[in-house]
């Protein structure tokens, strides 16, 4: 059973100079604001005992979501079927009322989730001791530090027997312990058969927890599917940004990449680099799973009047935030280019038998040098895009041939 | 969506919020709820000192030297209710913005509780002021059985006015600013100091039309003059009671909106 549909779900937000502009609005019927659409279009479902995990960048409308799905906020357009009791966790706290104390906040909080005075009399102690505030629970909650204000929100949250349960990145802020006996916690729920959503930017946790994931970015649905590769692409559109003064052109065509041959200045050139038995995804991007072959062509032109062993090859795999995960020259591994029809067209197969890298955004870098490895002819920079995808959840940049073993 | 059991649910809400509305005044003082008895009971001490004592303050036809402040208290006391609901839930939506913004908890509640509130610490101000009139001016009479519908159509005008300026007050800051100074023009233009008789009676039309005016004078009828409130209360009730309609709806239409600015 669908716990939660969401279909064609859409919020705008109303920007107004003044206040009063939108109340003139709704008298005159005379548009005053600049609509902001936080979310748009967006289509999903949450089965029972289903975990949901829902990342994006700041601003990218995970928290409007979330506000929709808990009944906090009404969409704009679109609609939301929610089947079940909700309750949520929403930017630290589900409606506390900061004057008023922990023991009143329960109260409070568990009669707005709709528990009569009998049912709450029955719970407060469990959920004083999940708390594990203590005495503090007869403070204001305003005198509370962050981890104490969410350990009293997630208690009395789940506390009330929802259906569906909402958690924003408040959990980000409890410690350790806490964190481990939440999750445990949310666990449980899973296996009860309710439906959580989990909003979280420890992506980590996302893969870990939620066996569906979906991708917000400015207020669409970018991706939802298996949280694993979800996961995948927004980690591969979180390094693009983090890169490091690179510059990279949005397209490239990826299999070829012919150079002008009337470059006179060089003394050789990098005429075409390819990638040979690719699988192509539908955007036109080579992709390879974990553990595949990944064979690379590279061709050079050089100048009769240079030597074919002062031309050399380096090639590096670099990943889309900068990070250089392996280079290595024919200079270092002391091969020589091949050539071609004559003597002047050279080239070289770069082949990894079993690609060890992890999911992510890759492109090679290829620099024709010398063999001092000093002098550069020609360099390519970026070329040869293409995405890995793993099978399984390791985290890192590669994976490493490793064993386990009893202890000494 | 709409259920007897949410319903119900809403209600336990509402008791909750009021008794924390009532208890945070008195909450880590000494006396405790003494406090809600104290602060009207000096109030009728003080002002029957005053007028009665010190100024000797006589309204023609009224025997007793204690008649005026009682005569006073018995509108007066209304009157603060009616001001505290009215400022109260101008500031109930800022006051409350976690509820308002991160629970499910229906809106039009949350000016509700401190209005209601109200009800409980003008209650409590007209039994004193029941007392001191039989005490002082051995005034009791059936017709005080009334007072609760009188309390009730208060609350129901308070409630009318209220849910308005709880919206507007989001949309129109100056309206917080401004709604001290135009309670205190009320109290002034409606008789409550004096008797409605120092009215020039080319006024006499206009203050018939203060709906105030009504309301405050069936207190004194019922309490003070032991008669039964004029007919001018009924045009008050019909009054209130179709402005609250008018007023709840236009509190539903425009909460969303008013949400945003919060």
């Amino acid at each position: 059973m669908s716990t939660l549909i969401a279909k064609d779900l859409g919020k705008m937000y109303r920007r107004y100079h003044q206040p009063i502009d939108s109340l003139k609005e709704l008298i005159f019927r005379k548009q005053y604001h600049d609509p902001f659409w936080a979310l748009k279009e967006v289509n999903f479902r949450c089965e029972a005992g289903e975990v949901l995990g829902v990342v994006g960048d700041n601003g990218a409308g995970k928290s409007t979501l979330l506000k929709l799905l808990s009944g906090t906020m009404r969409p704009t357009e679109g609609e939301l079927i929610v089947n079940g009791r909700v309750s949520a966790i929403l930017e630290l706290g589900s409606g506390f009322h900061a004057e008023y104390t922990g023991m009143e906040n329960i109260h409070l909080g568990c009669a707005v989730l709709g528990l009569n005075a009998a049912q709450i009399e029955a719970k407060v102690d469990e959920i004083i001791d999940f708390s594990e505030l203590g005495d503090f629970i007869y403070q204001p909650v305003k005198s509370y530090s962050s981890g104490m204000f969410v350990r009293l929100a997630f208690s009395v949250v789940t506390s009330v027997d929802p259906d569906i349960l909402i958690v924003d990145e408040a959990l980000s802020v409890g410690d350790q312990h806490f964190q481990k006996k939440s999750m445990d916690r949310m666990m449980a729920f899973k296996e009860q058969g309710k439906s959580l959503v989990f909003c979280s930017h420890s992506l980590y946790h996302v893969k870990e927890l939620c066996k569906r994931a979906i991708w917000l970015d400015k207020g669409v649905i970018q991706a939802q599917g298996k949280s694993g590769d979800v996961i995948d692409q927004y980690n591969d559109h979180v390094r693009m940004q983090n890169r490091v003064a690179v510059s990279v052109p949005k397209h490239k065509p990826v299999e070829t990449k012919a150079r002008d041959k009337n470059n006179t200045q060089l003394t050789a050139y990098l005429s075409e680099a390819t990638l040979l038995n690719a699988q192509f995804d539908s955007s036109g991007i080579a992709v390879y799973r974990t553990g595949d072959k990944f064979q690379v062509q590279v061709l050079a032109h050089k100048q009769a009047s240079l030597a074919l062993e002062d031309v050399h090859i380096g090639i590096i795999i670099k990943r889309n935030d900068g990070v250089q995960c392996f280079g290595v020259s024919t200079v270092l591994d002391g091969i020589s280019l091949f050539t071609r029809q004559d003597d002047n067209d050279l080239g070289v197969v770069y082949e990894i038998p079993e690609l060890s890298l992890l999911s992510g955004q890759y492109s090679l870098e290829l620099w024709l040098i010398d063999t001092t490895s000093a002098h550069v002819y020609d360099s390519m920079q970026s070329c040869c895009d293409f995405k890995v995808r793993q099978p399984n959840t390791e985290v890192g940049v590669a994976y490493l041939p490793h064993q386990w073993s009893a202890p000494l | 969506m709409f259920n007897l059991n949410q319903y119900l649910n809403h209600l336990h809400v509402l008791r909750l919020l009021v008794q924390r509305e009532l208890s945070s005044r008195y909450k880590g003082t000494i006396i405790g709820i003494l406090w809600l008895f104290l602060q009207p009971l000096i109030m009728v001490i003080v002002y029957s000192f005053v007028f009665s004592v010190i100024m000797k303050v006589r309204i023609p036809g009224m025997e007793s030297s204690y008649h005026f402040a009682l005569y006073l208290m018995a509108a007066m006391m209304p009157f603060l209710a009616f001001q505290e609901a009215l400022m109260s839930a101008s500031n109930s939506l800022f006051a409350n913005s976690s509820l308002l913004h991160k629970s499910t908890l229906p809106a039009i509640l949350l000016p509700l509780v401190p209005m209601l509130a109200t009800v409980i610490t003008e209650t409590i101000a007209l039994v004193i002021i029941v007392i001191a009139a039989y005490l002082l001016l051995n005034q009791v009479s059936y017709y005080l059985l009334l007072l609760p519908f009188l309390v009730l159509i208060r609350l129901c005008l308070s409630l009318a006015l209220g849910y308005v300026l709880a919206i507007m007050s989001v949309f129109v800051q100056d309206l917080r600013q401004a709604l001290g100074l135009i309670l205190t023009v009320i109290l002034f233009i409606t008789p409550i100091f004096y008797p409605v008789d120092m009215i020039p009676t080319e006024l006499i039309p206009v203050n018939n039309l203060n709906p105030l005016y009504h309301l405050l004078d069936a207190y004194r009828a019922i309490i003070i003059r032991a008669e039964l409130p004029g007919i001018g209360l009924l045009y008050m009730t019909g009054f209130s009671i179709l402005l609250l309609c008018a007023s709840v709806y236009f509190f539903q239409k425009t909460i969303e909106r008013a949400k945003e600015f919060i």
